[in-house]
């Protein structure tokens, strides 16, 4: 019988971002489109890149993905919302 | 989402063309654009020699990549402005640009180091004259490109200007009323005067995400990072506003740039007005000969400071 300490791990969506470089998780499955919003980060200025290809908006993201959020205005997002630097929805 | 013209799966929409494409139909999109922007704005030709001011941001390299693909003789200049790990990680980028992408197509990149000249980087030598860091820095890139532009002969400098650049700098000068410089806004403009060169920006029809995901699309490795003293400047909330207008209805940035040069072609004959302008208030620089409204243009007398002050 397995202990809850040694419970299978779930992973989650871990996404990558920059200005300033850090990672966050969110629970999948969830579009692009919708995680971008909850980041408040507009399509505009970003493209959400997984491994060599990039991602459309449409796209569903599940846990287990690793992603990067690129921003497209180098130099930074002044509107990230800072107290979202780590969250699971 | 697919593809708008061959129905596989699409990499990127583009929300203000209604379209969608995959890989091989978005580098066509991209290469048309930048075709349309040369032919529209008589920018160059197949023969004539172009210096792209590189940077290692993902614009100058794409554009550098977009000019050889399309089969013009384009060469490239690098700036380096001594900031620290910044200007070495931007010059390993170009360098690498230049020795495995442009040089199976004979072009050259040529190299200017500020430290060398002036004998200190843009940060100091920007303290040193009492001066911002980006004027300072701007300063020196236009006379820097203009200059090897000049000596080397090339027919015409382009820089890696885009759509979102053209668009936040039009909303800059408009909040602020500085109808001075709209004139100067246009894509292309003329040699005026001996001495200057040709400016162009083919990449004007394109947006900064088009030029981001090409960059990506293409394995071309760029800085991602932003030149940190360029931090909280004013053109990144004007590029941050206006892409949360494009967000909500694309087509935002075009019609505003576009439209703002369809209606200055209607004014006036730009080109003959500002070459008219320019002969009538430049001369050549009493200690370098590249063209000023002064007896000293602004270069010589900044590195003049520096010199005074680095002997001080």
């Amino acid at each position: 019988m397995q202990s809850c300490r040694h419970r299978p791990y779930h992973p989650l969506v871990q996404i990558q971002l920059s200005h300033p470089a850090r990672t966050v998780e969110v629970k999948g499955p969830k579009k692009v489109k919708e995680l971008l919003r909850e980041l408040n980060l507009p399509v505009e200025a970003h493209l959400v890149i997984k491994g060599d290809d990039l991602v459309t908006e449409d796209e569903m993201l599940y846990d287990g993905d690793h992603i990067e959020i690129r921003p497209v205005i180098s130099g930074g997002s002044p509107h990230f919302p800072f107290h979202l630097s780590r969250f699971t929805s | 989402m697919n593809c708008t013209k061959c129905k596989t799966k699409a990499v990127i929409g583009l929300p203000r063309h209604n379209a969608a494409f995959c890989k091989g139909c978005f580098n066509v999109f991209v290469h048309d654009q930048v075709v349309r922007a040369i032919k529209s704005e008589k920018m160059f030709g197949k023969e004539e020699r172009i210096l792209v001011a590189v940077s290692g941001g993902k614009d100058s390299l794409a554009l550098w990549d977009i000019l050889l693909k399309l089969g013009y003789r384009a060469d490239a200049l690098y700036v380096d402005l001594g900031i620290g790990g910044y200007s070495e990680q931007s010059h390993a980028k170009v360098t690498k640009f230049a020795e495995a992408a442009a040089a199976s197509h004979g072009a050259t990149l040529h190299l200017h180091t500020l430290e060398q000249e002036a004998g200190a980087g843009i940060k100091e030598l920007a303290q040193l004259i009492h001066r911002p860091t980006c004027s300072t820095c701007g300063t020196i890139k236009r006379y820097q490109f203009n200059r090897v532009a000049v000596e080397q002969d090339y027919d015409v400098m382009a820089t890696g200007h885009n759509l979102d650049d053209e668009a936040a700098r039009l909303l800059g000068n408009v909040l602020h009323w500085q109808e001075e410089y709209l004139d100067k806004q246009g894509p292309s403009l003329p040699a005026s005067v001996e001495g200057f060169a040709k400016k162009v920006k083919p990449l004007f029809r394109l947006s900064e995400r088009e030029l981001a995901a090409y960059a990506v699309l293409n394995r071309i490795d760029y800085i991602v990072e932003e030149c940190p003293m360029a931090k909280g400047a004013k053109m990144l909330q004007y590029k941050d506003v206006l892409n949360r207008l494009e967000t909500e209805s694309p087509g935002t940035k075009q019609t505003f740039y576009w439209g703002f040069l369809e209606k200055q072609s209607k004014k006036q004959p730009t080109a003959t007005t500002m070459t008219e302008k320019d002969r009538a208030v430049l001369h050549p620089c009493s200690s370098c000969s590249q063209p000023t409204t002064a007896e000293v243009c602004s270069y010589c007398k900044m590195m003049a400071r520096a010199k005074t002050h680095a002997t001080s």
